[in-house]
């Protein structure tokens, strides 16, 4: 009896001793600089490459996308992505967030970006599914199809169909699951890019002469990227090709900057590029040429102050 | 040789700590980036590119990301081309050796141009080109640069979108609602 007592007390004490050190090697690798521990595999390498030039550097990859455990769903996954690695049947580019990744991120970049958090909570930026796809009077006009989630759920893991029922009479859809209705359409990820390449802020006292006499020139480049559904990959604002817009033949001045025509990407005139079609809204007459977010607080949406008619209703 | 306990569960703790921190002897700059070449061999395949497709007021095919398609090619999908590369790579360095005392890609610009001419009118020196067709090397390495710098940016080229921004490509399509209905 005495002789069981104590072998028992070893295993315990052999457990407890792997917890240990299985926490305290697990904690240690979280905390490792990632080019030494995530970004050892080839999978993550790109990414890791462009966090280190982004204003998110100082940032531990943890703080964003959490650690493995955190993340856990099943060992079956767990499994697949350890075979997937060995495998090396995936690449970078195959690596894509799940809905539930940006969420979860986005959630994390509130606790830093209170502000604009606070914004976007507060304006229609936040709308959730159910606003938007149990729109009766929208969907009497136009069937929602899958192209609907090029802006309204970038990141929602299926097609329209695994959405919403659509069948019968429009007042009888209705959205599967009552969970996924109540989830916001558009986060942060839409339209940033947390490893967007970003020169960081240097404080004026630590800058030289030269810089300082440069600094009311330098021009900021927008923090801003546009989430491209069809691709699953972001394109920094920067890199959008400008839109040429037209009232009837006449070819007008439409602003260059970037985060315009972010914006007119998902506020979009017709194929024809008229003003004023279907959700465009190109600042027209004396503002013609006005970047949206003179007026526009970019997270809410709400108006910085009052402008009147500047948009062309059609 | 006598262990006893106390220097055995040193030595475990030390093996332990030296497991967990072997990553961080690896130099930063030693890494592997590609899965398919090495670093020569992507300098050389990069030069190669950068000649087809050079960079302008565009960024060129090595910023393009053409190497990461080819490389990746190779990797997931097209394992056939390892040994083409290899082949040619270890042809037209061996070339660029004998002559230059240089690897292809630190080779000038302007000798580098004239050498991918005269590889495409097969016109280099055969001994070098034992092993595959100079012509053949070249024909496909541009095929694969073109593929890599205008095909969609998935694959593993053509980043942020370079060629159909350079094309002035309308993309990506917008489109307001349909509506329709009204």
């Amino acid at each position: 009896m005495k002789k069981q007592i104590k072998k028992r007390h070893y295993i315990l004490i052999a457990l407890l001793g792997l917890m240990v050190i299985g926490s305290a090697s697990y904690t240690t690798w979280n905390r490792l600089d990632p080019n030494y521990t995530c970004a050892m595999c080839h999978e993550v390498r790109p990414a890791c490459i462009t966090w280190e030039g982004s204003v998110h550097a100082d940032i531990a990859c943890t703080q964003c996308h959490g650690t493995a455990l955190e993340s856990f769903r099943s060992p079956k996954e767990k499994l697949s992505m350890v075979y997937t690695h060995f495998t090396s049947r995936k690449t970078f580019e195959d690596i894509h967030l799940t809905e539930e990744q940006s969420l979860r991120i986005a959630a994390r970049c509130a606790e830093c970006h209170q502000a604009e958090h606070a914004a976007w909570r507060s304006g229609a930026h936040s709308t959730t599914y159910k606003d938007i796809f149990m729109d009766v009077e929208h969907n009497r006009m136009e069937r929602p199809y899958w192209d609907c989630f090029r802006c309204h759920g970038m990141f929602y893991d299926g097609d329209i169909d695994d959405l919403m029922s659509m069948e019968g009479d429009v007042e009888k859809w209705y959205i599967k699951e009552e969970k996924q209705g109540n989830k916001p359409a558009m986060t942060c990820l839409a339209c940033h890019q947390g490893h967007r390449e970003q020169p960081r802020n240097i404080a004026y006292k630590d800058m030289d002469e030269l810089f300082r006499a440069a600094l009311s020139k330098k021009e900021k480049t927008p923090p801003t990227s546009l989430y491209m559904r069809a691709d699953k990959r972001h394109i920094p604002a920067t890199k959008l090709v400008p839109i040429k817009m037209y009232d009837g033949e006449e070819l007008k001045q439409v602003i260059t900057d970037p985060n315009t025509i972010l914006c007119m990407q998902c506020h979009s005139p017709n194929t024809a590029r008229q003003l004023g079609s279907e959700d465009d809204k190109t600042p027209t007459g004396i503002y013609e040429g006005m970047s949206c977010i003179t007026c526009h607080d970019p997270h809410s949406n709400l108006l910085k102050t009052d402008y009147k008619n500047v948009h062309t209703q059609k | 040789m006598k262990y006893n306990r106390r220097d055995f569960l040193r030595q475990c703790i030390a093996l332990y700590g030296s497991a967990v921190l072997l990553p961080a002897c690896t130099p930063a700059g030693k890494k592997q980036a590609y899965r398919s070449f090495s670093s020569a061999q992507a300098d050389c395949i990069g030069a190669i590119c950068e000649q087809i497709i050079p960079t302008d007021e565009y960024p060129g095919a090595i910023d393009a990301g053409v190497v990461n398609f080819i490389d990746r090619q190779i990797q997931i999908r097209f394992p056939e081309w390892k040994k083409m590369y290899e082949d040619g790579i270890r042809s037209i360095n061996s070339y660029c050796k004998a002559i230059y005392k240089k690897e292809f890609a630190e080779v000038p610009w302007e000798e580098q141009t004239k050498i991918l001419m005269a590889m495409e009118r097969n016109e280099l020196p055969e001994e070098y080109w034992q092993a595959i067709s100079q012509r053949h090397f070249f024909h496909q390495v541009r095929y694969h640069t073109m593929m890599g710098f205008y095909g969609a940016p998935h694959h593993g080229g053509n980043k942020e979108y370079v060629s159909y921004r350079m094309m002035n490509l309308n993309y990506p399509f917008i489109a307001g609602q349909n509506r329709y209905g009204k």
